[in-house]
């Protein structure tokens, strides 16, 4: 089981709803698996966004853990980032990004 | 081995100077010439009294290279991934691995994909450029990689444990290496990636060749030609915008022990910026291979 940080938040089927859909800040979920390159690569953009900016929910995924569930979301290629505002999906990435494109997902 | 760099152009003939001069052991593996050996006049290069052919400063480049004891092995790179403890990358060719503890790519841009309406659409809806990372998704399903060489035979082979049938898509091209039969290959050109909406969302449905006919495919892999420091980038999780491999000043990557350097980095796509880059690079990856 990979570490997740304090601040970020491991999400799953169950804890979805709570955690992302009724959050009352702007939320990025990374759809990830831990064996990847990119998606392990792409970890530290998501530690730096959690450690800086407390205004959005920093969330992963684990998409091994959970493929059915990440297939409701269309996830076909990982890392895969969607950025959520009161509950509605507004941007989604795919591939490993920057810290600053994510960033802008949710500005 | 200590530096390994994946071409042999302006960048990384510049970067395995410097980097043996620095006291590191150093291997180029190139596939032949790239674009500069394609430029019928190099002008504008410092100490030039008159112009040269693209082919003659190439050679002259590799020949001083060799004269200063790097090595050189002749190779078509399909992948690049991190060794098993992290500890250095591992460059795959289809005859063989080689293991470094750093690598610089320097091995041009890649071309653009070709237009086909849908590719860039439906990237990451079922089109994809690394079958490492994405064949998971392909359980028991019908995939198809675009591409007719080396480099789609590999990403093919890679999705044959997980798909339930692999096809190849030359797009109108002859195959470049021998196809296994359990790949299925299509030589007709391709129109466009079609695509369908499931649970309200769209994903790649099939390939709609140039007779008309749909061939359903759930995934479609980005193979073509030969792989490019791009490419490369994309399997390891290097920072890539814009088809531009993201570095710093030193030339490093995000990646641990990757750096790149020339076209791959965006910018003048001239011979003084490659080469410029290449000195970086080799410097860079010699003081990393030191501090290890």
């Amino acid at each position: 089981m990979e570490i997740v940080k304090e601040n970020i938040i491991s999400v799953t089927p169950d804890n979805f709803k709570t955690e992302v859909l009724e959050s009352d800040r702007p939320v990025l979920v990374t759809f990830y698996a831990a064996w990847d390159q990119p998606c392990r690569m792409q970890q530290p953009a998501l530690d730096s966004i959690a450690d800086k900016h407390p205004e959005i929910k920093v969330c992963k995924l684990d998409v091994e853990e959970y493929t059915a569930f990440a297939q409701q979301f269309g996830i076909m290629m990982i890392p895969t980032t969607i950025a959520f505002k009161e509950g509605k999906k507004v941007k989604r990435a795919t591939g490993l990004r920057l810290e600053n494109v994510l960033l802008n997902m949710v500005n | 081995m200590d530096i390994i760099i994946i071409g042999s152009g302006p960048a990384g003939i510049s970067a395995a100077l410097y980097a043996k001069r620095a006291g590191a052991d150093v291997t180029v593996i190139t596939r032949g010439s790239g674009a500069l050996a394609k430029a019928e006049k190099i002008e504008n290069y410092y100490g030039l009294a008159e112009p040269v052919t693209g082919a003659e400063l190439e050679a002259n480049g590799i020949a001083g290279a060799k004269r200063l004891g790097v090595e050189f092995v002749q190779g078509e790179v399909v992948g690049l991934s991190m060794n098993d403890d992290f500890t250095g990358l591992v460059v795959q060719t289809p005859e063989k691995s080689f293991e470094g503890k750093t690598v610089i790519l320097a091995a041009g841009s890649t071309r653009l994909a070709p237009k086909i309406p849908g590719l860039k659409e439906l990237e990451g809806k079922g089109v994809s450029y690394c079958a490492i990372c994405d064949a998971f998704f392909y359980r028991g399903k019908t995939v198809a990689v675009l591409g007719e060489g080396e480099y789609a035979l590999h990403e093919a082979e890679i999705l044959q444990p997980h798909a339930s049938k692999v096809m190849l898509f030359t797009n109108g091209k002859e195959p470049a290496v021998k196809i296994p039969d359990s790949i299925e290959v299509h030589r007709e050109k391709v129109d466009a990636v079609e695509s369908e909406a499931v649970n309200g969302m769209e994903r790649v449905s099939g390939l709609r060749t140039e007779n008309g006919a749909s061939i359903p495919a759930e995934g479609l892999f980005v193979a073509l030609g030969t792989a490019g420091s791009v490419d490369l980038a994309r399997k390891i999780g290097a920072a890539v915008e814009n088809n531009r491999i993201v570095v710093d000043a030193d030339m490093t990557t995000n990646v641990p022990g990757l750096y790149a350097a020339g076209d791959c980095t965006g910018g003048l796509l001239q011979v003084v910026k490659a080469a410029y880059e290449g000195a970086v690079a080799g410097l860079a990856a010699a003081k990393y291979v030191r501090k290890q």
